[in-house]
């Protein structure tokens, strides 16, 4: 998690300045139209796998807004799934008192002192 | 989770990189960020962690926000069918509704915010640090204390 130190503030101003006003956002209304279009045709194509659509589509816009990158319309993409990944891992890892080093705060040392069992996983 | 969260930075601004060094680089989030504030190190690493705040923040929240709408068409028909007169009296059959058709789509409007305070993507939020001592309730509040608010009760 980020401490409100000089870079952050750098992180609120580089945001700041795409995603602040309506007219800012605009630029991007093509971009989750089109988007739109391609999760609707998938959604026809293979209504069974909706939740693989949901993730492609929502994966597709924010790529292209952020990066300017279009993913496959079809099919996995390897940075769709990368984001996936790090979000099940993130949500995982910041599930309060999920981990041991989360009330044993000597956890943080294991790696040097080779580490007791209960540790693992801790960081 | 450390080595999939890098890719996840590094593997996107590589390819923005090159792309705007081959000129062929779409306007994007990150395109204006190098283009205004440069790349040196220092900057290029707050660019770099900027997008992938964006990315990783846009990314998994709108698939939770979908997956509730969807369920929530499928518990309340009665919705979906009101939803669906709409946009067949003020779209029509002929085409999709794109964005600028949001101010005369106001129950489709409703329907998207009611998702949203329905399941609320994040509704513990994250965990968040008190800035000063503060009470409520006759509860103290230290400074620097760890707070994880519960946003259905707001």
């Amino acid at each position: 998690m980020h401490q409100p130190d000089q870079n952050f503030k750098h992180h609120r101003r580089n945001i700041a300045k795409v995603a602040s006003s309506s007219t800012s956002l605009a630029v991007f209304d093509r971009v989750q139209n089109e988007e739109a279009a391609h999760f609707l045709l998938n959604v026809m194509e293979s209504p069974n796998d909706l939740f693989e659509h949901i993730r492609k589509e929502a994966g597709a816009v924010i790529l292209r807004v952020t990066y300017g990158y279009t993913p496959n319309a079809k099919g996995p993409d390897p940075l769709v799934d990368v984001a996936g990944q790090a979000m099940a891992e993130f949500a995982d890892a910041s599930v309060p008192g999920r981990w041991p080093v989360d009330v044993m705060p000597f956890c943080k040392l294991a790696s040097i002192s080779s580490g007791y069992h209960v540790c693992s996983n801790a960081r | 989770m450390a080595k999939t969260l890098i890719s996840t930075a590094e593997e996107p601004y590589a390819f923005v990189k090159s792309q705007m060094r081959d000129k062929k680089a779409k306007t994007s989030f990150l395109s204006q960020a190098i283009e205004s504030l440069g790349s040196d190190a220092s900057m290029e690493y707050i660019n770099k962690w900027s997008a992938a705040s964006m990315y990783l923040g846009g990314a998994d929240t709108t698939v939770s926000s979908l997956m509730t709408f969807f369920l929530a068409m499928a518990v309340f028909p009665e919705v979906q069918r009101k939803a669906q007169e709409e946009l067949d009296r003020v779209i029509g059959g002929e085409r999709l509704p794109i964005t600028s058709d949001k101010a005369s789509l106001p129950y489709i409007e409703a329907v998207v915010k009611e998702t949203h305070r329905w399941h609320p993507v994040g509704p513990m939020s994250i965990p968040h640090s008190c800035t000063k001592d503060d009470s409520i309730n006759g509860y103290r509040i230290p400074k620097g204390a760890m707070i994880l608010p519960n946003n259905w009760y707001v």
